[in-house]
């Protein structure tokens, strides 16, 4: 092994321990993605076990219900009646007059009046639809369905608690976007803020933090700071315009009103 | 629900190292070694054909130039380069045959121009020595690599039936290890492909001038020949 040799080897040797080194330190990290835009999805426990929709039809439709066709009426015609024997003209002469009544009709009645119909031809089936089936139609026990549905009152449930939620964070937006970015990772603490509201929307309190969620070192570093921002940005933006039947309503309102926040 | 966070260094190699299979950490060391071999050969290699480029360019200006090829050769044999091994061979040669009382000149002349070729084909035979091993390894490194990689994938694949999941998150990272078998395969392949021919296209060049000077030394030494043989030396 010449000295070529010895320094060609060392040099391969410090290059392959310096790549992998560098590899391992930096040169390779994987940037993870940052976190897409948030979309906020509330676990909900307590669930309304009635819908709180609006019941519009308040009985149920009648059955429709085709008439039952009978069996057909029996295919028998009925014997042409025998001619009824012609009461024989009085033959009394007694009066002098005896023709009007005894000319005439005799002729006529012996053609028999049921003769008509031919006999060969089936009787028309008679179905039962009468010419009044459609007389029930209009009777009063159907009268919920055509007339107007009473509006629900509107419901403090879930969805509605939700949205009031959405709307307060994004008449917040604006405040919450003038706060200075405090670093990686404050945007990923989530914070638990509770609101007094007076009925015009204003705060009647100051925003309260009951905690803070996330990675505990985020957590330590900026819960204070998140804090404050977040009470600045509640009372910057205070008055929030909500739905006024939801301010107070039996089973609850948005007049103290907890969710979960997340500076962003 | 437990949230997986990718680790910061998840490509870092002594990661992806260690979570591989042993087949493929095997193939992996294999190819580190082999790549750690080429550049070692890629470095000794190029060293030595710059140096003897060089000092092979200055040796023979200093040939030419000299008065006395005798002294030179008493002065400069001593060099282990591949042009003066050449010039020992062929004066060798010149004394031995010279030194009889009948001068054969055709034979002498042959056996100059045969031991002369034979030291040029000897010295560049030295010289090549182990860039085969260069060819072998960049023809061979990305198959290892791949076999690595296949291994490592059908493990992955079998984790799949057994995790009866088939999310990304099951399959991904041994994927990731074994497609740095193929990484590291080729990683060895390429320098050695492209240092293979460059240093036999170095080495080429270094025969042909080896080539050129041994049929000049050979010229030189016929015309002498003749001159000592008119003048009856």
């Amino acid at each position: 092994m010449d000295r070529a040799e010895l320094i060609g080897t060392g040099a391969a040797l410090a290059f392959h321990v310096a790549l992998i080194g560098a590899l391992t330190l930096s040169l390779a990290q994987v940037h993870s993605t940052p976190e897409p835009p948030s979309m906020e999805v509330e676990f909900v426990d307590e669930v309304g076990l009635e819908s709180t929709a609006p019941t519009s039809i308040a009985t149920p439709p009648p059955v429709a219900q085709a008439p039952e066709t009978g069996p057909a009426e029996p295919n028998v015609v009925p014997p042409p009646p025998t001619p009824v024997p012609l009461p024989q003209p009085r033959i009394t002469p007694a009066p002098q007059r005896p023709a009007p009544a005894v000319r005439p009709a005799p002729p006529r009645q012996t053609k028999p009046a049921p003769a008509k119909p031919a006999p060969s031809r089936p009787a028309p089936r008679v179905s039962r639809i009468g010419d009044d089936f459609l007389k029930g139609i209009e009777s009063d026990d159907l009268s919920p369905r055509s007339g107007p549905a009473k509006p629900a009152a509107p419901a403090y449930n879930a969805t509605a608690r939700a949205s009031i939620g959405q709307s307060i964070i994004r008449q917040a937006q604006r405040c919450a976007n003038r706060q200075p970015f405090l670093g990686e990772g404050a945007n990923k603490v989530r914070l638990t803020v509770n609101l007094k509201l007076n009925r015009s929307g204003r705060l009647a309190r100051p925003p309260a933090i009951l905690g803070t969620r996330g990675d505990a070192d985020d957590v330590a570093k900026y819960g204070d700071l998140l804090e404050d921002q977040v009470r600045r940005i509640f009372a910057e933006c205070s008055p929030f315009r909500l739905p006024a039947d939801l301010y107070d309503t039996p089973n609850g309102g948005w007049n103290d009103f907890t969710f979960t926040y997340r500076v962003d | 629900m437990p949230i997986v966070e990718p680790s910061a260094d998840l490509m870092s190699p002594l990661n992806l190292f260690l979570q591989a299979d042993i087949v493929v950490k095997l193939v992996m060391l294999g190819l580190l070694a082999a790549s750690v071999w080429t550049w070692a050969i890629i470095f000794t290699h190029a060293i030595r054909l710059k140096r003897i480029n060089r000092q092979t360019d200055s040796f023979e200006k200093d040939f030419w130039a000299a008065k006395d090829i005798d002294a030179f050769h008493a002065r400069r044999s001593e060099e282990k380069l591949p042009i003066a091994v050449v010039m020992s061979a062929a004066l060798d040669e010149w004394r031995r045959s010279t030194n009889t009382a009948i001068v054969d000149r055709a034979g002498t002349r042959e056996r100059l121009a045969s031991r002369m070729n034979a030291a040029v084909a000897a010295e560049v035979d030295r010289l090549g020595d182990r860039l085969n091993i260069l060819a072998t390894v960049g023809s061979v490194a990305p198959f290892v690599g791949l076999f690595g990689t296949v291994w490592g994938i059908m493990r992955s694949f079998t984790a799949i039936a057994g995790a009866n999941n088939t999310s990304l998150a099951v399959v991904a990272p041994g994927i990731a290890e074994a497609l740095f078998a193929t990484a590291i395969g080729l990683f060895a392949a390429i320098p050695a492909v492209i240092a293979y021919n460059r240093l036999t296209h170095g080495l080429d060049r270094l025969e042909a001038k080896l080539g050129r000077f041994s049929d000049r030394f050979h010229a030189t030494l016929s015309r002498e020949l003749e001159v000592e043989i008119a003048t009856g030396h």
